[in-house]
């Protein structure tokens, strides 16, 4: 590579001669790489990380969006975290939502690869209809859910027709309402997983499945002595990617119940918003509130890394 | 630190700008006579309702003909406007003209975001006397006015005629009689009153048994008294004791008007605007109204209003005060009061023929002399939230009337004193 630019070089300036010595079209094409990334890590610096580093410095302050002044509190904001009644309730309802969803959805979405992964008739249908959910904003689809989880709505007009008569609000309850989430979201997010796992099972070799077909094995056996553990790198990152987004649930709950009733649905991003647009002085609360939940979303991501192990031998 | 030295740096700018403004003002280089003004001003309305957002449209199109050197581009807000409000004050960048609700007073004016509208009141000729002193006060602090109400509305008892009629009943005069009447309406899936789990209706039980939300200096919360629980336990007896009540949503309705529409509920307690919505939605159900029965203490109705003020950062202030005065002067509200979405805030208005000759209407009218209005103070929205979780736990059996209460006054002492 260098021969093609040394002719061109020599024609040229010292200075660029000296350029040409320390590796001519590497320096160019490390020139372009960072013109290629540049716009992403602008990006970056501008609004996560400074947005970010801006947020812990707010979590030491009493900090109002309206006021001139706003003091250093050391801990206090996040002290106070560990009394405050909301962010406890608020952390209960995310962490049992986060279990149930990724447990459900990772299922979910590993029986539907399969099932898409097998030579069923009309399988690109299905994959289309299946994906569908994924594709709507949840903004979307949690206004439809609305009328399916309204007392005369369509849940309760197919339970009438199995012969169940009920007319119960499924989001006015104090026991219903998570759960009705819950679904909503598990709903909405396992195809997108379904995606991930499909592609990996195209990955794993057939040969495998031949072998173990010799050998005699039932197809529940090839599912769980084959598939599941070559599935684990893809499995951490559905579990992990699950986690994230199950912790930082916050459109559904905000349109549909808006945390209620009695702080039924609170999540703590819901928590956060309110902290931060409704209650006026509670900027430096709500910045700790966040930081907490990045912490904990982090932590949780590593103890799934450790607990599904990543190393994979074919 | 850098906070404090930018924001020191922003008042100096401001006062800066402020000063310059003034001293244009005053030097008769400003405008004196009403035509001469100019400038264009940024005006926020909530448009959460497409009918309201429209009249508000016609009326600032008024303006501009009136006032031609004067351009007004409006900005309709269609939900959540104090958490947009709030954002644009804080990244310096909120509109001129605005809506100021309770609750936006409640924070914006401690903080000096609004303009203080006396001075320009006496210069451009606006009296406080011109409005129903009640309605003035919740945009005072400290002997200032931050906003000129614009309009209000009330709380009275709405009921089915149809329904009563053919249960052979007569309009209620007291509480017991419309107890008995909910009672006898209650059937199948149709109630015969729908009281939602909301402190903006059950707070009017509260005055009426002569509690209060908050002590007299605003500093603590006492709606835990003897007082209070007797309201809660009234209110509340409709649904448990004698199931003649249900929320709106258990009735399959998005709030008690639409139950009322739906015929869901054949009583509900609310506002002036269940009139234009009744007509637009439901035109076919025949309803009466009667002002809130007297409760065992006194004569009780919230009061809900909203005004227009302007920007304490505005480089238009005349301009915006002979906005804020169009809109909350005669030929706006008169226009407002035959829309039917809310009552007059002038007193001159109280005769007008829209009011005296539609007994709905009137009932509303004169409901504002025994009602308190209905705000608490710049912590105001977790005061409601723990009215809200201390009915709501009620009315789902979640909790007794003591304890709800007693937890909701903690939790509202908590936000009171900064936690």
């Amino acid at each position: 590579m260098a021969v093609s630019v040394a002719p061109k070089a020599s024609a040229a300036t010292a200075k660029v001669n000296r350029r040409s010595k320390g590796g001519g079209m590497a320096i160019a094409q490390r020139r372009a790489g960072l013109l290629f990334v540049t716009p992403y890590i602008l990006f970056f610096l501008l609004l996560q990380l400074a947005a970010f580093a801006f947020a812990i410095w707010v979590s030491f302050h009493h900090y109002d969006l309206l006021a001139l002044d706003n003091p250093f509190v050391g801990l206090r904001n996040y002290a106070r975290l560990t009394v405050n009644e909301d962010f406890l309730i608020a952390l209960r309802n995310t962490t049992e939502y986060a279990v149930v969803v990724v447990i459900l959805q990772t299922a979910f979405a590993l029986l539907l690869a399969v099932l898409l992964n097998s030579k069923i008739k009309g399988r690109n249908f299905f994959r289309t209809t299946w994906y569908t959910p994924s594709v709507a904003s949840s903004v979307v689809i949690s206004m439809i859910f609305l009328y399916v989880y309204h007392p005369t709505g369509l849940l309760n007009s197919i339970l009438g027709l199995v012969g169940i008569h009920t007319t119960e609000a499924y989001l006015q309850s104090t026991t219903w309402a998570l759960p009705a989430i819950m679904f909503l979201n598990v709903w909405t997010t396992a195809p997108t997983f379904m995606l991930m796992f499909l592609a990996a099972l195209q990955d794993i070799p057939k040969e495998i499945y031949e072998a173990s077909s010799v050998d005699g094995a039932s197809a529940a056996r090839k599912l769980f002595s084959i598939t599941i553990p070559l599935l684990r790198p893809i499995i951490f990152l559905v579990v992990s990617l699950g986690i994230i987004g199950a912790f930082q649930i916050f459109d559904q709950a905000f349109i549909m119940t808006k945390g209620g009733p009695l702080k039924a649905t609170l999540t703590v991003a819901l928590l956060i918003y309110d902290n931060l647009f409704v209650d006026t002085g509670a900027v430096g609360v709500a910045c700790a509130e966040a930081i907490v939940l990045g912490i904990i979303i982090f932590a949780l991501t590593l103890i799934s890394r450790r607990v599904i192990d990543t190393k994979i031998e074919y | 630190m850098r906070s404090m030295r930018l924001g020191l740096a922003l008042a100096a700018v401001g006062s800066v700008l402020l000063a310059a403004c003034g001293g244009g003002n005053n030097a008769g280089g400003g405008a004196t006579n009403e035509a001469d003004v100019t400038g264009t001003i940024r005006a926020a309305n909530w448009g959460g309702n497409p009918t309201e957002n429209s009249l508000v449209k016609k009326y600032e199109a008024d303006f501009m003909a009136k006032y031609p050197k004067i351009k007004v581009t409006q900005e309709e807000i269609p939900d959540h406007f104090e958490d947009k409000i709030k954002t644009e004050m804080s990244a310096n960048n909120e509109p001129d003209a605005m809506y100021v609700s309770t609750a936006l007073m409640n924070f914006a004016a401690p903080n000096g975001r609004l303009l203080d509208l006396n001075p320009l009141m006496s210069k451009w000729g606006v009296s406080a006397d011109e409005f129903i002193p009640t309605l003035m006060t919740p945009w005072q602090l400290s002997g200032k006015q931050y906003a000129l109400p614009k309009d209000f509305g009330d709380l009275v008892l709405f009921y089915n005629k149809s329904m009563f009629t053919a249960a052979g009943l007569q309009a209620p005069t007291s509480w017991d009689d419309i107890k008995s009447a909910a009672k006898t309406l209650t059937k199948g899936s149709v109630k015969g009153l729908s009281l939602p789990a909301d402190a903006a209706r059950f707070d009017a039980f509260l005055f009426g048994y002569g509690g209060q939300v908050l002590s007299s200096d605003k500093n603590k919360a006492v709606f835990n008294d003897q007082k209070s629980q007797d309201a809660l336990t009234f209110y509340s007896s409709f649904q448990l004791q004698d199931k003649s009540s249900d929320l709106p949503d258990k009735l399959g309705a998005t709030w008690p008007g639409d139950a009322f529409g739906k015929q869901k509920a054949a009583m509900v307690i609310e506002g002036g605007w269940l009139i234009p919505y009744m007509h637009d939605t439901y035109p076919s159900v025949s309803y009466g109204s009667i002002k809130l029965p007297k409760f065992p203490v006194k004569e009780s109705s919230l009061l809900f209003t909203n005004g227009w003020g302007c920007s304490a950062k505005t480089k238009n202030q005349d301009a915006c005060m002979l906005f804020v005065k169009y809109m909350t002067g005669k030929v706006v509200q008169q226009q407002v009061l035959q829309s039917g979405f809310a009552l007059p805030s002038r007193k001159d208005l109280g005769t007008d023929p829209a009011i005296t000759s539609n007994p709905d209407v009137k009932n509303l009218f004169d409901s504002a002399s025994f009602a308190t209005a209905w705000t608490f103070g710049p912590h105001e929205s977790k005061i409601n939230d723990a009215q809200n979780n201390a009915i709501q736990s009620v009315l789902l059996g979640k909790s007794d009337v003591k304890s709800a209460l007693d937890k909701a006054v903690a939790d509202a002492n908590s936000a009171l004193s900064g936690g």
